[in-house]
């Protein structure tokens, strides 16, 4: 058999761009990811240091040193740290039980345990208050009641303290258990060699081992716990107890002629103070990191005639975080006026009428939530493929610096985001002639430059799972650049960029930070809401609201779990 | 058809210095390959050639065309080569005949000639009942052999190879080599394949390119690397190569010399422009020695070790002279000797090593 040499493939016809796509691509990313993430960002810390052109340090003195701004930073860095700490505790627990025993039933327990971080945490403040108020039906049907008239129990320092930290002791959880499925059994095993006892295993080698994450744990935790508006604003705000995050949130209500700048100084200060945890955080977490070789198998530890009694803790502990605000909440979203009974008598679907059907601003609140969420997935998604394309196979200081940005807009409270975009779009755009403040561009802008992150770690983890023969194979068949991004590598990340797809869908769906100083009577968004109308004392209708978005959470989790076998481990952090 | 000209090519990463001007020409059709141990950067030399990677000096030419230089490139997907990758790089979502065809799809050949021309790749490798196979449902070899299919569709002009071998059980070697083969004679391509495994190299190529620690030490025929390696490097790593030193060399003037390794005069081959030199280094291989024969003058060595080889005996001998050089040669199985005994040894053939330049 002979084969010709045809020689068609030099002459193919070629159209030649004067510059080849990857430049034009990678520009465009600069541009979004500067524009974005990181310009914004230096507006805000403009405004802060020179809010009338030139440097102000008196200015920055005389707002910082007041007693309500220090009240309020002393307040936030107490919740912070206290429920931090809890979160270490119940998270560390967790991850040990989970990766280390041969506890039974853990996929279920897992799924049950990350839920409260998927819930938005406004509703899961609206659940925990309705769970212990003087008329909570679920305390009335344990034969409990609190006395009627006095304060509300969570509304205190001590009620956020505990809500922030079983909100935040997932991300501990997620963080511990990582480290220790990376954990080499061979350690623990020369440890049981040498004839320790378990315990003396677990605080003598496990866990002193798993450092970094418990660290990196608690950086999350605290970063989360400064950041978070839902629970302090619902607790905090009643309870007259004021943190940064509130206080940034009423100056913006307030809107005085100093109101911007001085509500950049305090986003200025949460932002650093964020920025100082994670970096405290990392330096405790790298230092004597230690790095050993072997191979990471699965440990699983006996618990032995404990594990009944353990399992039985385990779930109630479930219970009474979760099963109990949640089904207060369902309760009060099915009677009318909050405080009934729920009987066959008072049982109605009246809420969820109205929230669907009837008030108008819920449902177009509903439909520009769903609408600027899926846009942002799918921007994210297609801008991560690139990103991560570069980043995973082409790092250059360049891409680097993008995802530095990209990193930094997440971690930074996502009210800072608010007011960083406030500040930078609030004059009419260049060319355009108009300004995007209070529209749903300036909320879609915001989204696009806090989840980028989100979405762009899920898709890395796709990367790292290619290999990079994979896209050499298709340039030396010919392809060029974005013949193969179509045609081999997004079908070879897809599973990951999905996900992540998932994951930045359900995060802007519940987000409130973002969006609660930039939502306005032309643009509302569903997290929000639910303050207004509990504010508004609409507790039943804001139960339903809640309920509603529960339900849209537990369905998209379900939905990701059925394609998991197609995902890299630990893109789904509800996944055991 | 194309040839490969490769002049001074120079790669550094950072401060590693990976590749030093390497230089070669390989002829349109040829099948050469390039042999090193591992590190020495074959690897870089291939990304090169394919244009993974840009050169710090140097150029590489097909056919004439320059396609690396320091100011030109021409990237990957325009050199119209195919590669064989180690891990043979098949695309998991597409089928083994999308696989095949990925090429001529990018080249936007009709429908009708492209399944043509994947059915002819398939039934030259034997694969036509697999072509809607998935990759992952395939064993190793058949892996190796879609990949090369990819190549045969493309009728690439050079085609590159890098250990292609490396992941297969040894049994299935052989017969991928015979594949190798009948690839080259169906494709006419140019072929670089990239072995750190001397039978391998010496088993496939026309040409065996040597390379140590970035430089292509020799570039010859397998029978010249055996025969008349260049440099000690090359003498040791070829056909189980001894290097001993000699003394007194003369070169008679028409190939052939004499010289006394470890005190015994012997007849050796030697480069045609070799004159007289006071110490050489002799290669030599285990064929060339035995136990010297009545009236013979041999060295005297000490068998060390012995290992059954299969219908004889492998022999490892040490002189006193030399205390370093293993004498390794061949003893029948009914060699009546035994470890530690005293023999005599004679050397009937070796090479004179070149002085190094
Ligand atoms: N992309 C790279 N960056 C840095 N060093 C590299 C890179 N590729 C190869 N090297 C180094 O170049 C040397 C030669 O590598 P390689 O060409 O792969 O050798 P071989 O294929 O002969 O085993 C090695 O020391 C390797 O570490
Ligand atoms: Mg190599």
């Amino acid at each position: 058999m002979t084969l010709a040499a045809a020689d068609f493939a030099r002459e193919r016809p070629r159209r030649a761009l004067p510059i080849a796509s990857e430049t034009w691509v990678l520009v465009a990313l600069g541009l979004f990811v500067m524009g974005l993430s990181f310009a914004p960002l230096l507006r805000l810390a403009y405004t802060a240091i020179a809010p009338d052109g030139w440097p102000d340090a008196s200015r920055l003195a005389e707002i910082l040193g007041t007693r309500q701004v220090f009240t309020a930073t002393v307040n936030t860095l107490r919740v912070a740290l206290f429920s931090t700490l809890l979160s270490l505790v119940v998270g560390t627990l967790a991850a040990t039980l989970v990766a280390l025993t041969d506890m039974r039933g853990k996929a279920l327990w897992v799924f049950a345990f990350i839920l409260p971080l998927m819930i938005p945490p406004q509703v899961s403040a609206l659940a925990w208050v309705q769970a212990f108020s003087p008329s909570s039906p679920i305390l009335g049907l344990l034969g409990l009641s609190l006395p009627a008239g006095g304060r509300h129990p969570l509304y205190s320092e001590a009620g956020i303290v505990l809500l922030l930290g079983i909100y935040n002791s997932p991300l501990v959880f997620l963080s511990v258990r990582a480290a220790l499925r990376r954990l080499p059994a061979e350690l623990v095993e020369a440890g049981q060699a040498a004839g320790a006892s378990q315990t003396r295993l677990l605080f003598t080698i496990i866990l002193p081992l798993a450092r970094a994450g418990i660290f990196a744990g608690a950086a999350l935790a605290f970063v989360s716990s400064i950041g978070n508006f839902g629970i302090q604003a619902m607790l905090g705000i009643p309870a007259r107890f004021p943190t940064l995050i509130t206080l940034i949130y009423q100056k913006l209500n307030s809107f005085g002629p100093s109101a911007l700048s001085d509500m950049a100084i305090l986003a200025m200060l949460l932002a650093v103070l964020t920025i100082v945890g994670i970096t405290l955080a990392g330096w405790l977490g790298s230092r004597k990191d230690v790095r050993v070789d072997g191979s990471a198998r699965p440990l699983a530890l006996r618990l032995g005639l404990a594990r009944l009694p353990i399992e039985i803790v385990a779930w109630a502990t479930l219970v009474a975080t979760l099963v109990l605000p949640l089904s207060a909440l369902v309760t009060t979203s099915l009677v009318k006026g909050f405080g009934q009974k729920l009987t066959l008598a008072t049982l109605t679907i009246d809420n969820y009428a109205s929230a669907l059907f009837r008030q108008a601003a819920i449902r177009e609140g509903f439909f520009t939530s769903l609408w600027l969420t899926i846009t942002t997935a799918l921007v994210l998604t297609g801008l991560s493929i690139f990103l991560a394309y570069f980043l995973t196979w082409h790092r250059s200081r360049f891409i680097r610096v993008l995802h530095l940005a990209s990193e930094l807009a997440y971690a930074i409270p996502g009210i800072v985001i608010g007011v960083a975009m406030i500040l930078f779009f609030l004059k009419p755009l260049p060319l355009l002639d108009f300004s995007i403040y209070g529209t749903v561009w300036i909320i879609l802008a915001a989204y696009l430059a806090n989840f980028l992150a989100l979405s762009l770690r899920s898709t890395l983890g796709g990367f790292a799972q290619i290999d990079r023969s994979l896209e050499e194979a298709a340039q030396v068949a010919g392809a060029g650049f974005l013949r193969r991004m179509r045609d081999i590598i997004a079908p070879l990340v897809a599973p990951a960029a999905a996900a992540g797809a998932i994951i930045v869908f359900m995060s802007a769906l519940n987000e409130i930070q973002v969006s609660i100083l930039l939502v306005s009577s032309k643009a509302k968004t569903l997290g929000p809401m639910i303050v207004f109308l509990e504010e508004g004392g609409s507790s039943t209708l804001a139960a339903a609201v809640g309920c509603l978005m529960v339900a849209i959470v537990l369905v998209l989790m379900l939905t990701a779990s059925a394609f998991s076998r197609f995902l890299p481990r630990g893109v789904l952090p509800w996944q055991n | 058809m194309a040839d490969i000209a490769i002049s001074g090519l120079g790669k550094a990463f950072g401060a590693n210095r990976v590749l030093t001007d390497v230089s070669m020409h390989i002829r349109s059709g040829e099948f050469i390959a390039v042999l090193g141990p591992s590190g020495c950067g074959k690897t870089t030399l291939l990304r090169l050639i394919a244009g993974f990677e840009r050169p710090d000096t140097g150029h590489v030419a097909f056919a004439g065309q320059t396609v690396s230089s320091t100011a030109h490139h021409t990237p990957p997907e325009k050199r119209d080569l195919g590669i064989v990758f180690q891990n043979y790089a098949l695309w998991p979502h597409m089928t083994v005949a999308e696989n095949v065809g990925y090429s001529l799809k990018v080249v936007g050949l009709s429908t009708d000639e492209r399944k043509r021309r994947v059915s002819e790749a398939l039934k030259t490798v034997a694969l036509t009942d697999f072509a809607d196979r998935r990759p992952s449902d395939l064993s190793g070899g058949q892996r190796q052999r879609v990949a090369l299919s990819r190549c045969l569709a493309a009728r690439n002009a050079i085609v590159l190879l890098d250990e292609p071998l490396a992941n297969l059980d040894v049994h299935l070697r052989a017969a991928m080599e015979d594949e190798f083969t009948r690839f080259h004679q169906a494709s006419g391509s140019t072929m670089v394949y990239i072995t750190h495994d001397q039978s391998e190299a010496m088993t496939l190529a026309d040409r065996v390119a040597v390379m140590d620690a970035g430089r292509l030490v020799q570039f010859a025929a397998p029978a010249t690397l055996y025969r008349e390696p260049a440099t000690e490097m090359v003498a040791a790593f070829i056909g189980e190569g001894i290097v001993v030193p000699a003394e007194d060399i003369v070169a008679n003037g028409d190939g052939s010399a004499r010289a006394a390794v470890l005190g015994v005069p012997v007849s050796l081959r030697c480069a045609s422009g070799e004159g007289a030199r006071k110490r050489a280094r002799i290669g030599l291989h285990p064929q060339d020695i035995r136990i010297a024969g009545a009236g013979e003058t041999g060295m005297p060595a000490r068998i060390k070790r012995l290992s059954y080889r299969g219908g004889g005996f492998r022999a490892e001998a040490v002189c006193e002279a030399a205390p370093q050089t293993i004498l390794a040669f061949d003893l029948p199985e009914q060699a009546p000797i035994a470890p530690g005994a005293l023999v005599s040894l004679a050397i009937g053939d070796g090479w004179v090593i070149p002085a190094a330049a």
